[in-house]
Parts: C-alpha cells; structure tokens; sequence
C-alpha cells in the first residue's frame, strides 16, 4: 500500500467533510420528501387511502321477500356471483384477457372493449354460476373482481306472475308488486367502515354485523297461494280450450276487502322474462278494460232497489224482445212479454234492464255507480291499473239506457270485484287490499295497509234482496245454471258483451266478453269472484265460457273456507297440472318435484315448507313437533 | 500493526452496531410487510442477515494490503461471471440476471458492485495525477483501441438504424426511422481511420504498454456496459456512481469535470433516445409527469406515496397498513420496502431510519479521516457511496423523488444477494478500521 503524504492526507481530509456535507444534504432531501409527504400531505393521503379501501364498500343489502297470506314465499333473493373489471389496474391485459377467455363467455372483441385501459369499472358478466365465480376467483387477476349481488327468484315460477312482476338487474322493482311495494321490498345501501383490498374483495371490520338487517322489508300479500294456483291453472285451461285472447279473475274476501287470488291468462314466468307468451306480462284483472254487458245489470238493479224505484215483485212489460231506442233496436236473447224485476235480472232481459234504468233516472243511476267505484281508479296501488271509463257530460236517454245493460262504459275485473264484494257484504264495500302487511328483517310490523273501514253502497235490505235476485241465475231457466255449486247457494250474474270490432267500428256478432261474477254463500258470502274472458271462440255466453270457472274458483275458496267439502269434483283436478300423488305426508314421494307441486301438497297436508337452494326438490327432512303443524325442510337444486 | 494488539481495540463498534442495528429493523418490517403473502419471510432474512455477518466477520480479518492483491482476480472473476449470466442465465420479467446455482440464485450484478468498489479503489490509489486527473488521463483518445473501439461502436449504431429502418417498411409503418446516408457513414468511417492512423503513429514513436491498450476507465466501463444489457439499469448506475464517487475524490481537472458535465447530459439525450427500453422510458414519463398516467404505470408510484403519506406522523401500527396489508402496495417485500416501514410506523418510524443510514454513512466516511493509505480512503468512500445511491434511489423512488428504478434499500428488502453485498460493502469499511495504520 502507499501511504499518503502529509499534504495529500489533509487534502483528503477537507475532501472528506465536503463528501459528509453532501451526504448529509442528500439524505436531508429524503428526510424532507417525507416530512412533506406524511406531515404535510399525511391528512389528504389518508383520506385517499381511506377511499381506496373505504369509499367503495358499499353493501346492498338483500331485496326483501314477498310471501303469501299464510307467509309462503312468493318471490325470494339468493345471492349470486357477477364478475366485474377495474381495466386502469390491469397491467398485462393479454394474459388477462387470454386467461378470462377460457372461463367467461365473451367475444375476443366484447372483452377488449370492456377491457380498454382508462376505465375505473366494467361488468364482464353479471349473475355467473357459482362454477364460473369459482373458476375466476381461482385465477386470482389483478383488477378482476367478483361482486355478490342477489338476484330475484320466484320459487313457484310463474305463479302470480303479473301480480308479483319483475325487478331490474339493478335490483329495483319494473313491475307489479315488485315495483308497487319497492321502497319496502328494495334492500338498503350501506357504507360500513371496513376494507377493501386491490382485489376487490370486501371484509367488514365492524365485528358481528349481519347484513340482514338491513334487507329488504318482508311483503305478505293477501294472495292465497294455493288459490291463486287453482284460479291460474282453471282460468289458463278455459283461455285456451275457447282460443280465448286473454282471461282474467279476481278472487276477494268480501268481509274484509282482501284480494285472495288475481290471476292473467295466459301466464307469465317472471324468472324468465322472455320465454313468455307476448303479452303475458299485462296483467288484463286490473289494466285489460271491457264493456261489461249483463254483469252491470247488478249496479242498475242495485240502484232501482236503493232508490225505491223497483220492488223484486214489480212487472216490467220487455217489449217481445224488440224495442226502439231512439234510432237504434234493443233485442233481447230471449224474448218475453210482462216479467218480474227478479225474472229480468234472472233471464237477463237488456230491454227489462233498460225500462229499470228508465225509471231510476239519470242522475240517480251515476250517483250509485260512482258510490261502487266505476270510473276510478280502486286505490290497489300497482302500477298499470285501469279507471275505465264512463261516457262524459249529460248522458241522454240512449246513454243512460244502454249502461243499464252495461254498454257503453268499461269497467276493468278488478272494479267489478270489487262492486261485487260490496253486495256480497251487506252494502258495505271494502276497499280493496292487495298487500297484508309489511314486516322489517328484524320482525317489526312497519306497513300495515290501513282501511277507513268499508263504505256504504247500498242499504242492507238492498244487497239482501240483490243477493236473492242474483241466486236466480243458477236457477232451472237462469242463465247460468252450469255455474252451480252442488250443496251451495251463490248470488251470480253472467255477462255476454259484444266489442265493437276494430275494422268495422260497429258491434261484432262474432266478438264477445265473456264474464261472470258472483258471491257465496248467498246468506253469508265468504268469496267473492270475477271471471273475464275475452274473445272465446265456441262457447261464447258468459254462462258457458267463464260460469265453469268462476264455478270451479268459487268452489276451492270455499273449500278453504271450510264451507264446502272437498269434493275432486268441485275442484275439478284434472285441470290442475299437478300431479295426481298419494298421501300427501309420504316424503319420499316428494323428490323430483317442483317447488310449487311440493307447496301445493304441503297445503293438503297442513305443513310448513321451507326451501333451500333452487329447482327440483332433492331431499325432504320433516319434523314433527306435538303443538305446531309438520315442518318440511326441503332441498331444492343439483347435489 | 503487530498482531498482538487487539483486534477488538480497532473495530469500529459504531458501525458494527448500526450494522446489527438496521437489519433488525428491516426483519420486523418484513414480518409485517409480508406476513400475507410470506408469513416465513422475515426469518429468511434474518438467516440471510446472520450468514451476511459471518462472512464480514471473515473479511474484517484479512489484512486490507491482501484485499489489495486480490482486487484485479476478483475483478476479472465478476467479469467473466457477469459474461456467463448473458449467456446461461435465468431470465425473470425480462431480464437476464441470475446464475442458478442450484441452491442459490446469484445475482452477479450484486458481486459487481464490491468488485467496482475493491478494484477502482486499487486503480487510482496508485495512479495519482497533481491537479487531479483530466479527461484525457482517464479516456487515452490517442490508445489504438479507441478509433478501434469507435468503429465498432459506429458499426454498431448504423447497422441498427438499418435494421430498425427494416423492420419499419416491412411492418408497412408510416414513419420510416432515420437511416444514416452513405456520404455520412463515409466521412464517419474517414475520421475514425485517420484517428486510428494517429494512434498508430503515436504508438510507435513512443513505444507500447499495456497502458496503450486500456485507460482508467474501461475498468469501470467493462461491468458496467455487462450489466447494463442484463438490463440491470438500477444497478449499472450504482456501478457508475461507485466508481464515480472514488475518481471524484481523488479529485478531477476542473476544466475535464465541465466536459464531462456537458458530455454526459448529451448521453442521457441519447440514452434516453436510443437505449431505455420502452418501460423504462414509460417510468420516467410517468414520473415527469404522473397525472398523465393511464396506462397505470405511475400506479406503483402513487399507491406508496398514498401508503407513506396515510402513516402521517405516527403511523397505523405494525401490521395495520391497510395498503400494504390490502395489497394496494406493489412489492411491498422488495423495492417498496420503505413504504411499509413509513406506513405502519410514520414519520417517526421513517425519520428513524433515514437517520440510522445517515448516521451509518457518516461513520464510514469519518473512520476514513485517520487513514494513511490512499486504498483504505477510497475504499470507505465507494463504500458510502454505495449506501448513498442505493437508500437516497430507494427512498427517492418510493417517495416520488424519483422515477421508479429497481434499486433496493439496504438490509431493508428482501433478498440474499443484495444483503450480502451490502454487509460486505460495509464490512470493507470494518476492515479499513481495523487494519488501519497507526
């Protein structure tokens, strides 16, 4: 080694002070990078940490249930994976792309669009099954994540479909009840104090937190499931054995308001929208608006008998079918000379309706058919529902007489159900009422659709003697006597209304409306039920189009009801797609069957049903418990 | 220096303990940094940290006149291993650094760096020039090997704007690349072989050496460029400012600095125009310019300046980082390493660090002012060197100073190779102190 000199040896120590000075300045500027950065910048650098993993924990909490009257559920939320993007964290987009592109079903080119640099976030697929969730969640992508959302499923497909309607992808509610009862039903959105990482996989901090709370309230209907079915499968049968174009029925408790079935035909399955028959989605009892015909013969009767005008007794003098109205000819099907008040409403007279009308009077007659609810809305609360319509201004002698027998205004089926529970209850009409309660995740009551009490349409002496001039229908001679519940008296009314055909702007021959409506029992009227079907082809009366079913609804509402005994007739079960099983509480019996057959033999069997997972039923685990009824567990869906 | 005296005497126990002391520091920042990821990390380091002081304990017992003799073998060692990497060694995103061993990954890069550091040290501790050395003392330009060197240099260059030219028209791209005329290449060509004619006539008139062949700094040069094409951009600069730091402190001719001033930002033009790779050119953009930033190369940059700025004064508390813990901060176990520290531990936490390393460099320095050898001087001196560009790249790159380039922090990011070398660079500087002359 050579040793330094003794002037090179201070050089190189001044040298060395100066390399310490520079040393010091150096690691200075880092010291005050990060002074700058953590003390200076520290508050807005949190924050923005604090967003990267706060900001975006957003939790949707579930979309409440509905159920039916007796907590069946209807339409349900399961959740479900959906595969999403955040492109501007994606660094090698080939290999991402190569490797989604065997687990997703995408187009090379869908997938760079949606994978263009720039954006913060993309839905790649929404709603994958659980197999293509876990194949992505195991390739474990920077910038791809996978989002739990929940999706809608209506455990009885298409059951009550139109009523209960459709939710968006978004999770709000498009139509029906879904729509109707969406700001109880929609889920909560959250923001919780918890992390996120660059996988966009969520973790809550707050210890012990339960999602649940925070779904959707729960929306028990007045529907009556098993009704309901019964009154779609007997209503979709009639519809298209008489290539009818749509059909339609309400079902209501007269004593309390309640709609315990409201049923479309042709159906429609709200889990998937499109496999449906155009149209199906219209729900044709509350928007589908028709000229009553005959069935309005019940208002015009109603208000003579209030008013005074008309005793049963009185005798009418109907012209021998024909009789001039202004320049128009009334005939009736039947024609008849001098006939009581109760043989018009019995042989469904028009000309003995019109003289009816007549003599009530104009004023009069508005008066009592605004009290019923005609012209407005009923209050239900769906979206979609109809007013009809009732012709404006002064009516005149031809208005007021052709709306005697039901011409000239329409009325939707809801309306008329509505009337009609309003004579079935003594006069005093319920509003009518679709939702039963509203109940909150924690148990809590939060809606509970109050009534003013029922109105007064007409006196109780009224609706007593109408319900006694309505049973007449049934009656050897009536118009209806196919409509006849063996063992039970009912108050009816068929109705056969011509449509003005669209082409040639005048009554058709050939295109009818045909309806019934009616109450039983006559003396204490428990059901209360409207049938409409629209264009029949065949059998086109009231009588014999809709007087079977209404015949064959009434008769399972009060077998229900405990007033009837089941009777395989009354129900007519070969028109029900069920199929026909042994006793119901054998289990394995159960296996393979879809959620809606195993419902409908829980109800024979008095059990509770409770339903795991989606599809055909794979296992039944029953208990038993001495005070409560049987309980079903059931396992739907694949192994 | 007479054996009997005690070695513990002369070790310098300041830098021993800040030696012990900062990679302890650095283990318990990995167990939080990767207890995700690699929850056994830390313990590896910490083996790595223990052997790393073995072979310092090994080094501080060699007299520093035998580290003397052993600076040109070792030297010519690393080369030659720096040539085997090109050829047979394990590429990893892209680059070709590491010799698998087998049991061991070895990074001769890292090797490079103590090898720069022992044989500049020994170069220019007996070559001494009175009013420090000019460029022409360092360059030779009149060495046949320069005009030589030049030809193939220009060769080079015009072949591979020949190339790219080619490339271009048969891609079908619109922008056809400059091509050098032939009148340019001519007079290019010209000049280089009157250059060489020069040489030649000086050669001969004065007589050859081996000093005619190679000048100070194709010493540097050589490992430097081998590196540089692994590429290893991170650590060919410290192999430059390694060197640097020793030429500049032997001191350089004023007038030469400012040539060589002027002349290297005339090769950052160039180098940034015709030898960064397209992300490396990408990082610097993005540091120029981070708003900008779409394609998310700025991203590693902004997530650690996001992770040191949330720890503000405190920090969130060791394995409380919720970007590191989160995975928002990229490498968090390597070149990110500071971020978690500054993270979970704040300013305090990051304070107290950057004052061990100042502390540890300004030991190293100081020891150096009792020296009596030139070699023992500039040895401490390319040693804080060293440390200085790898915690001020480090610690400037995780704070934005910078732009992103790979260099790790000292005893702090993970890895065999870089602890290591850093231990030995320091245990150099133990060794100087022990084996110092009274």
């Amino acid at each position: 080694m050579s040793p330094l000199t003794e002037s090179s040896l201070s050089l190189s120590r001044t040298r060395i002070y100066i390399v310490a000075g520079l040393l010091v300045m150096g690691l200075s500027l880092l010291l005050f990078k990060a002074a700058r950065l953590q003390l200076g910048l520290g508050g807005d650098l949190k924050a923005l940490a604090e967003r990267q993993y706060l900001r975006q924990l957003k939790f949707r909490a579930p979309r409440g249930n509905i159920y039916d009257k007796d907590g069946r559920p209807l339409a349900i939320s399961v959740p479900v994976w959906s595969i999403a993007a955040a492109p501007h964290r994606i660094e090698d987009r080939e290999a991402v792309k190569q490797a989604l592109r065997n687990v997703l079903p995408l187009e090379a080119s869908t997938l760079d669009k949606k994978l263009a640099p720039g954006r913060r976030f993309v839905w790649l697929a929404r709603r994958v099954t659980p197999e293509v969730a876990d194949a992505v969640r195991a390739l474990k992508l920077e910038g791809i994540e996978l989002h739990k959302e929940s999706k809608r499923f209506y455990p009885n497909r298409a059951l009550a479909g139109q009523l209960l309607g459709t939710v968006s992808i978004d999770g709000s509610g498009q139509s029906g009840v879904e729509r109707a009862q969406d700001e109880h039903l929609r889920g909560r959105t959250v923001r919780l104090p918890g992390l996120r990482d660059n996988h966009g996989q969520k973790a809550v901090l707050t210890e012990g937190f339960d999602l649940e709370v925070l779904s959707g309230d729960d929306v028990y209907l007045t529907v009556d499931a098993g009704l309901q079915h019964v009154v779609e499968a007997t209503l979709a049968h009639a519809v298209k054995e008489l290539s009818a174009n749509y059909g339609a029925a309400v079902v209501v408790d007269p004593r309390t308001g309640d709609i315990r079935a409201l049923a479309s035909a042709p159906l429609y399955n709200p889990n998937a929208p499109r496999n449906n028959e155009t149209g199906a989605m219209r729900n044709q009892a509350i928007s589908a608006t028709f000229e009553p015909g005959s069935t309005f013969k019940m208002v015009t009767f109603a208000a003579a008998l209030d008013e005074g005008v008309v005793t049963p007794q009185f005798r009418v003098f109907c012209e021998n079918g024909k009789a001039e109205l202004g320049r128009f000819t009334v005939r009736d099907t039947h024609p008849e000379g001098w006939l009581t008040v109760r043989d018009v409403f019995k042989f469904s007279s028009n000309i003995g309706a019109m003289k009816i009308g007549e003599k009530l009077g104009e004023q009069k007659f508005r008066e009592v058919i605004d009290r019923f609810g005609f012209g407005h809305s009923t209050g239900l609360g769906l979206i979609g529902e109809s007013a009809g319509r009732l012709p404006d201004g002064r009516w005149g002698e031809v208005r007021s007489a052709t709306a005697s027998f039901g011409h000239g205004l329409t009325v939707t089926a809801l309306q008329m159900a509505q009337a009609l529970s309003g004579v079935a209850n003594g006069g005093e009409m319920w509003p009518l009422r679709i939702v039963r309660k509203v109940v909150s995740p924690t148990g809590e009551i939060v809606a509970q659709p109050a009534t003013d009490g029922p109105r007064r349409v007409i006196k109780a002496q009224t609706a007593r003697v109408l319900g006694d001039i309505m049973s007449s229908v049934f009656e050897q001679g009536g118009t209806a006597p196919q409509a006849r519940i063996e063992g039970i008296t009912a108050a009816g009314k068929t109705g056969t209304a011509e449509k003005v055909d669209p082409v040639t702007k005048r009554y058709s021959k050939k295109l009818h409306v045909a309806s019934f409506i009616g109450f039983a029992p006559v003396d204490n009227p428990a059901v209360a039920a409207v049938v409409v079907i629209d264009e029949p082809h065949g059998s086109t009366f009231g009588g014999s189009a809709a007087g079977p079913v209404w015949r064959d609804i009434v008769s399972a509402a009060l077998v229900k009801e405990g007033l009837l005994i089941q009777d395989e007739r009354a129900l007519d079960e070969p028109k029900v797609a069920a199929p026909a099983g042994p006793a119901p509480d054998d289990g394995e019996e159960l296996l393979g069957l879809s959620a809606r057959d195993v419902i409908r033999r829980a109800e024979r069997a008095g059990a509770e049903v409770v339903f795991e997972g989606t599809g055909m039923v794979r296992q039944v685990e029953r208990t038993t418990d001495e005070d409560k009824p049987p309980r079903w567990r059931v396992k739907l869906g694949a192994k | 220096m007479s054996p009997s005296e005690s070695i513990a005497g002369r070790v310098p126990w300041n830098i021993v303990g800040l030696m012990l002391l900062i990679p302890l520091v650095g283990v318990i920042n990995l167990s939080s940094a990767a207890q995700a990821t690699r929850p056994n990390l830390f313990l590896l380091q910490a083996g790595w940290a223990v052997v790393s002081l073995i072979f310092v304990a090994v080094l501080a017992r060699i007299p520093t006149r035998n580290l003397e003799l052993v600076a040109y073998p070792f030297y010519i060692f690393v080369n030659f291993l720096l040539v085997l990497v090109l050829v047979a060694g394990t590429t990893v995103k892209g680059s070709q650094r590491w010799l698998n061993l087998g049991f061991f990954m070895l990074q001769p890069s890292e090797l490079a760096k103590i090898s720069i550091l022992l044989v500049t040290a020994r170069y220019f501790s007996r070559y001494d020039v009175e009013g420090g050395y000019t460029l022409r003392d360092l360059i030779r330009p009149l060495n046949i090997t320069r005009p030589l060197g030049g030809m193939a240099a220009a060769y080079m260059f015009f072949a591979r704007l020949t190339k790219k030219a080619a490339e271009a028209i048969a891609e079908g791209a619109e922008d056809i690349p400059f091509t050098a005329p032939g009148w340019l290449q001519g007079v290019v060509y010209t000049i280089l072989v009157l250059w060489l004619l020069i040489a030649i006539a000086v050669t001969l008139r004065e007589g050859f050496s081996w000093q005619r062949l190679i000048a100070p700094l194709d010493v540097i040069m050589a490992p430097f460029a081998l590196v540089l094409i692994e590429p290893d951009l991170g650590t060919s600069l410290i192999v430059i400012a390694i060197a640097g730091a020793q030429i500049l402190f032997c001191g350089v001719h004023r007038k030469s600095l400012i040539i060589a001033s002027v002349a290297g930002a005339i090769t950052v033009v160039f180098g940034w125009s015709f030898l960064l790779k397209p992300y490396q050119k990408r990082r610097v953009e993005t540091f120029l310019n981070p708003e900008n930033d779409l394609q998310g190369a700025g991203y590693h940059s902004s997530q650690s300046m996001i992770a040191i700025g949330s720890g503000q004064l405190t920090g969130k508390g060791a394995g409380e980082g919720t970007q590191t813990q989160l995975s928002f901060l990229p490498e968090n176990h390597t070149d990110f390493v500071f971020s978690v520290l500054a993270e979970e531990w704040g300013f305090i936490g990051a304070g107290f660090l950057i004052i061990l390393f100042l502390l540890l460099i300004l030991a190293i320095v100081r020891e150096a002012r009792q020296f009596h050898e030139r070699f023992a001087v500039l040895l401490n001196v390319g040693a804080a060197a060293m440390l200085f560009c790898h915690v001020v790249i480090n610690i400037g790159m995780v704070t934005g100073l910078l732009p992103v380039v790979g260099v790790t922090l000292p005893f702090m990011s993970y890895g065999g190779s870089s602890m290591v070398t850093q231990m030995l660079a320091v245990g150099l500087a133990v060794n100087t102190s022990v084996w110092r002359r009274r």
